[in-house]
């Protein structure tokens, strides 16, 4: 007589023997029973097949979502866990159109059951429902109108953002004017507007346009200071070039007051060692002056002293206060000067407003003052100035 | 040593060097501390080559000349090389003369851009005569402290156009 097990034990025993977990007594009991027992083969078969499935669902790269919900809808709807779970289970089942009444009905009771947790569920379920229940040409028109929307939507707000830079520039005209106040009545784009013109302030400090916090930036030293070393590399090519070139020569010439000018560069490379040293040096030759005045040339007096002192000669000892001070100069000064009065090197940098003022101009041709848009850079252009021939100058 | 007990031994004579040196110092001194409130100022001059082209297209600008490319762009030229560049330090009330090419007028004789620094406009900017004088041009103008101020139509080789970007900048 066949043994008779209650449903439970036999899933439970089919499945501990599908999952390789039954010992070899135990197995080698279900194989004869099975041998013997058609219906319980049937069930063996389908578990198997339902396993299979599932796996291959919890496994999912793609297509096999499909067979997770085949499965879910060949579910009994009695079957279905009374959990939070469950209810979660046939939601899906109900989104996918692929629930029939009775798992309707079955959610429907779960869902009362626990409002709370499946609130959001809830909410979902209540779209999903509401949009199986349009007629398909509705849905499909609502969809294909999306991209427009979605489009001019993208557009609107790109526009917006282009307007309100210019807004902050002050750069809009009365029509574009016109079409940003359309656009902030919307209130996200209205959103953009002050969020542009934020940024603007916040960037500059003051409420100004992109154009002038570049300008400032590109006249901060950080910036001059990066330019005048690329300057340097930049002038050390344009020497090396002139030092090549013989048809162009520069001559430096001080032609007012030279000996003040160099004697400015001299005191510039003493600093403020200075002083003392132009009353020591002063002192030392002021000496010799007055004892080649006191002492006799013929006697050898004076001469030892004044060979003593300094190693200035006889005629500079005679020399005016202003010779004096060439004097100084070229025995003291020309090595300060070597070594101290080197120019910065590099170019001088193109600041962002160089805008100038001519106070007087004296030209004998016909003249053009005009300034750059770029830096303002002030431009006096003589049509004459090298010949007659303005037209031809082009201007 | 003699010479040294002579100087020792007159009153009247250390009287009278004590004089000297005091009015020695003084003289070195005097334009010292004057030129201590003078503000020197680093200036460059670059000689710029502008060739005449149609107005069409855009300007081949010397790479040289990076910084001025886009200002340069405005003027009716489809070329600018950098010629010749001088930088130099000229102190207020100073001239310098920076020899610059003229072309025709000056007949292969030399010509000099003078600068004559007159230190500062009440608003800071830089006050400088700028004059060539083989040309009959004389102009006084205020530049920002690091500004460029463009002098242009002096014609060089070629027929070609010059132009003197003149910058100015106080040495710190």
């Amino acid at each position: 007589m066949a043994n008779v097990h209650p449903p439970e034990a036999t899933d439970a025993l089919l499945s501990a023997f599908l999952d390789g977990e039954l010992d070899a007594v135990a197995e080698q009991e279900l194989l004869c029973r099975l041998e013997q027992e058609p219906a319980l083969q049937d069930a063996l078969d389908e578990l198997a097949q339902a396993m299979a499935a599932t796996r291959r669902a919890l496994h999912n790269d793609g297509d096999d979502i499909d067979v997770l919900a085949a499965v879910l809808a060949g579910l009994p709807a009695d079957d279905v866990a009374d959990s939070v779970e469950g209810a979660e289970t046939l939601a899906w089942l109900v989104a996918d159109g692929a629930a029939d009444d009775a798992q309707h009905r079955r959610l429907d009771t779960l869902l009362n059951q626990y409002p709370d947790e499946t609130a959001e569920a809830v909410a979902f379920l209540d779209a999903t429902r509401a949009t199986l229940n349009t007629p398909a040409e509705v849905v499909a028109g609502a969809l294909s109108r999306l991209p427009d929307h979605v489009g001019a939507r993208v557009a609107r707000t790109e526009r917006a953002w282009s307007l309100s830079a210019g807004a902050a520039d002050g750069a809009l005209n009365a029509a574009e004017i016109e079409e940003l106040v359309g656009l902030c009545s919307d209130h996200d784009l209205a959103a953009t507007f002050e969020a542009t013109v934020a940024a603007r302030v916040d960037a500059a400090g003051v409420h100004r346009g992109v154009t002038e916090v570049l300008a400032a930036f590109a006249a901060s030293p950080e910036v001059e200071h990066l330019a005048a070393r690329a300057g340097a590399a930049a002038l050390q090519v344009i020497a090396a070039e002139a030092a090549q070139s013989s048809a162009v020569r520069t001559t430096t010439t001080t032609t007012t007051a030279p000996a003040i000018g160099v004697w400015a560069k001299i005191r510039g490379a003493f600093g403020q060692g200075f002083i003392p040293l132009v009353a020591a040096s002063a002192a030392a030759v002021a000496f010799v002056v007055v004892d080649r005045v006191q002492t006799d040339p013929g006697s050898g007096n004076g001469r030892d002293g004044a060979v003593a002192v300094a190693a200035i000669d006889a005629e500079k000892a005679k020399l005016s206060l202003a010779e004096f001070r060439d004097a100084f100069v070229e025995t003291v000064g020309l090595v300060a000067m070597a070594n101290n009065t080197v120019l910065p090197d590099g170019n001088l940098p193109v600041i962002a407003d160089n805008g100038a003022d001519v106070e007087t101009l004296d030209a004998a041709g016909t003249t053009m003052v005009f300034q750059t848009a770029e830096s303002n850079i002030t431009v006096i252009w003589v049509a004459g100035l090298d010949d007659d021939s303005a037209e031809e100058q082009g201007t | 040593m003699s010479a040294v007990i002579h100087r020792a031994t007159s009153s009247s004579s250390l009287l009278r060097r004590l004089a000297l040196v005091a009015a020695v110092v003084v003289a070195a001194v005097a334009p010292a501390a004057q030129a201590q409130k003078a503000e020197q100022y680093v200036i460059e001059l670059r000689v710029i080559e502008g060739e005449r082209g149609d107005g069409g297209g855009k300007a081949i600008v010397d790479r040289r000349l990076a910084s001025f490319e886009k200002d340069l762009a405005n003027l009716p030229f489809r070329s600018f090389t950098l010629k010749d560049s001088h930088t130099s330090l000229v102190q207020e009330g100073e001239r310098v003369s920076l020899e610059v090419p003229t072309g025709n007028k000056t007949k292969g004789k030399p010509s000099f851009l003078v600068v004559a620094a007159h230190g500062r406009q009440k608003g800071g900017k830089l006050r400088f005569t700028l004059a060539i004088d083989a040309v009959k041009f004389d102009t006084l103008v205020a530049v920002p402290d690091g500004g460029t101020i463009i002098i242009g139509g002096p014609r060089g080789a070629g027929g070609k156009a010059l132009l003197f970007a003149f910058t100015a900048k106080a040495k710190k």
